[in-house]
């Protein structure tokens, strides 16, 4: 067993020798060693600090889809583009209500669905109205898909659906806008020459200023059946998978289903279009990666001057320690075992920038985070990026320290002891 | 026999000129020898010292080292023969600067197979000792006298046991008093049994070997025992 481990455990000594001495060497040229690394220092930051901005960018945008429900499916109507229901009647291609009375049943990856229809009425209340309201119809299950909560009063129920009642849902803006009390639940407001019961208030759809969401938001919410008896509607149809993960599979079966509804034939296309959320984040999310490695990429060119100047200390170093070099390879020191000293050498410098370029990049990264209306209030370092920064500094290392290692291994004894 | 040279020949090639620094040299040393080389400069005595001392190879001719042969050996090879077989001691020290006494004496173990690593410093202590440096261990190079200065690289010389001691012109940095006591130190160890040679162009300092090999024009022109010594 000692013998098994004998030649191992000797080179992890030599290694650890060679660190101490390493060490011991940039410590004796203090100066000179941190003017070398500042190349690495200021590359490392750069690198981290990109990556750092980039991952909190993608971070925000995710949380923007994120709200919309991960899940979330939608299915619209469309004429298709080719083929002989180009020219199909509008109201062969629109939605009927009772055309999706079997979803549930044969699309065994969707767990909620909610008809939604979609006008736009005048609102009213006494002497007070807006124009063109955005008026919704929405089922019970809405609730449940969609991440907007009712902070007064109550949500939509069977019952609203059956009965096809005259409620409403409004947005505090729709209240505030009617000059309505505080607590309207109970009053009533003309909705299209109708009057409707205020049983709710949900809050507005969170938009942030990157979407161009900002300002007022007038939204009134009715049961669809009671949206679809008044106006016909423009009808769509949100859905949501069981888990975000079934959500293609859940788009792959309402195809099928909306495709026997409508009676397509093999080779017709689609009369309607489903999306799905989860397949934007996907998008994005290789998106964003392949421009967090090329941003990096670029900058990680500024690595590459700093290993040149790695490089150039290392040779002075060489030159500087022709006797040393003599003097160990006197002794017995084998070239590999020279090589490997200078080679921890430079490898040691780089980690160093590496660790402080990455404490730079910290602040750095603190620092841009800070900055307002960029939307990089979320930026962080990804252990990722830590460790590839740290990889990449041993690499350069290496890189720009063999030729100098190498010079130096391969100086003949008897030359360097008489150097002067 | 520890040494043995024949016909060792080594040609250096200064642009279109050959220079013979080696012509033919033959030559035994036995264990627990002590042996000194002279001659005036380019008689070849250093690169007969270099070729001794593994830092070179011989251009042809064979070189047996404790009844291994040389000749044919790579660099690595080289290089652990040196640091099993070989101490050097230099004219001008060569002690690394940053390093204590201690350390640079332990500088050749680092290099030694084996994992001496928990002895070390042990073994330096016993060394110093030996050269009569032991309440000098933690001093740095630029802290001890010349005189002092040798003695440590004696001991990193020796450190590892040498056959051979290799001592090339170990007085020429020091004064008299003190190439005196490094003498003495060099007598003592070849009472112990230690095999010395030295490269020297000092008459009074060949003296204290028991043997003197003379060189002229890379060949031994004479070599006679002195002191009692005998020629093998």
């Amino acid at each position: 067993m000692r013998k098994l481990f004998a030649a191992p455990l000797r080179f992890i000594i030599f290694i650890i020798q060679s660190i101490q001495l390493a060490l011991g060497q940039i410590w004796a040229n203090k100066m000179r060693s941190m003017l070398t690394t500042i190349g690495i220092i200021i590359g490392v930051a750069s690198v981290t600090a990109v990556v750092a901005a980039m991952t909190g960018l993608k971070t925000k945008v995710l949380k923007e889809f994120e709200s919309f429900g991960a899940n979330s499916i939608y299915l619209t109507p469309r004429v298709p583009e080719e083929g002989r229901l180009k020219n199909a009647a509008m109201r062969l291609i629109q939605f009927k209500p009772s055309e999706f009375n079997g979803v549930l049943e044969h699309c065994e990856s969707i767990e909620y669905f909610s008809r939604m229809g979609f006008t736009g009425q005048n609102v009213r209340k006494g002497q007070r109205s807006i124009q063109n309201v955005e008026i919704t119809g929405i089922e019970p299950s809405w609730h449940k898909i969609e991440d907007r909560s009712v902070v007064m009063g109550r949500p939509f129920t069977i019952v609203d659906k059956n009965q096809t009642g005259r409620v409403c849902l409004i947005t505090p803006d729709v209240r505030d806008k009617l000059y309505l009390d505080y607590d309207c639940i109970g009053q009533t407001i003309v909705v299209g020459g109708r009057t409707f019961t205020i049983v709710g208030v949900v809050d507005k759809r969170i938009e942030s200023s990157m979407f161009g969401g900002s300002g007022e938001s007038f939204e009134i919410y009715v049961p669809y059946q009671t949206a679809y008896k008044l106006w016909q509607p423009y009808t769509m149809l949100l859905a949501a998978s069981k888990t975000p993960e079934l959500a293609n599979d859940a788009r792959a079966e309402l195809r099928f289903y909306m495709r026997r509804i409508k009676n397509l034939k093999p080779g017709d296309p689609d009369t309607f279009r489903i999306d799905v959320i989860q397949q934007v984040v996907n998008r994005f999310n290789q998106l964003s990666m392949v421009m967090t490695a090329v941003a990096a990429g670029i900058v990680g060119i500024s690595l590459l001057v700093g290993g040149v100047g790695i490089m150039n200390i290392m040779l002075v170093s060489v030159s500087e320690r022709t006797r040393e070099i003599g003097l160990r390879k006197a002794v017995g020191a084998r070239p590999a075992a020279i090589l490997l000293q200078f080679l921890v050498e430079a490898v040691m410098l780089c980690l160093m920038g590496g660790l402080l370029g990455i404490l730079f990049g910290q602040v750095f990264t603190m620092g841009i985070s800070k900055i307002p209306n960029a939307n990089l209030d979320l930026s962080y370092i990804p252990a990722w990026a830590v460790s590839v920064s740290f990889g990449f500094s041993a690499l350069v290392g290496v890189t720009f320290g063999m030729f100098p290692a190498i010079k130096a291994s391969q100086l003949d004894p008897i030359e360097a002891l008489r150097h002067e | 026999m520890l040494i043995q040279l024949q016909d060792i020949k080594k040609t250096y090639n200064m642009g279109s000129e050959k220079i013979h620094a080696l012509n033919g040299v033959n030559l035994s040393i036995s264990k627990n020898e002590y042996v000194a080389i002279m001659g005036s400069s380019g008689s070849g005595k250093s690169t007969l010292m270099n070729l001794l001392g593994c830092l070179d190879r011989a251009t042809s001719g064979n070189y047996t080292l404790t009844g291994y042969d040389t000749t044919k050996l790579g660099a690595g090879a080289l290089a652990k023969v040196r640091n099993e077989q070989i101490g050097f001691v230099f004219q001008s020290f060569e002690l690394l600067p940053r390093l204590n006494a201690a350390r640079n004496v332990e500088l050749p173990l680092i290099y030694s197979k084996g994992n001496q690593w928990r002895s070390r410093r042990k073994r330096a202590k016993e060394v110093l000792d030996r050269v009569g440096l032991k309440d000098r261990m933690y001093h740095r190079p630029n802290q001890l006298s010349g005189g002092e200065r040798q003695r440590v690289a004696i001991a990193r010389a020796l450190i590892c046991q040498p056959s051979i001691l290799l001592a090339d012109e170990p007085t020429g940095n020091l004064d008299s008093k003190n190439s005196e006591s490094i003498m003495a130190l060099f007598d003592q160890l070849y009472n112990e049994g230690q095999t010395i040679i030295m490269v020297t162009h000092e008459e009074n300092i060949a003296a204290f070997a028991k043997r003197i090999i003379r060189m002229k024009d890379g060949q031994i022109v004479s070599d006679e025992s002195v002191n009692g010594g005998s020629v093998h």
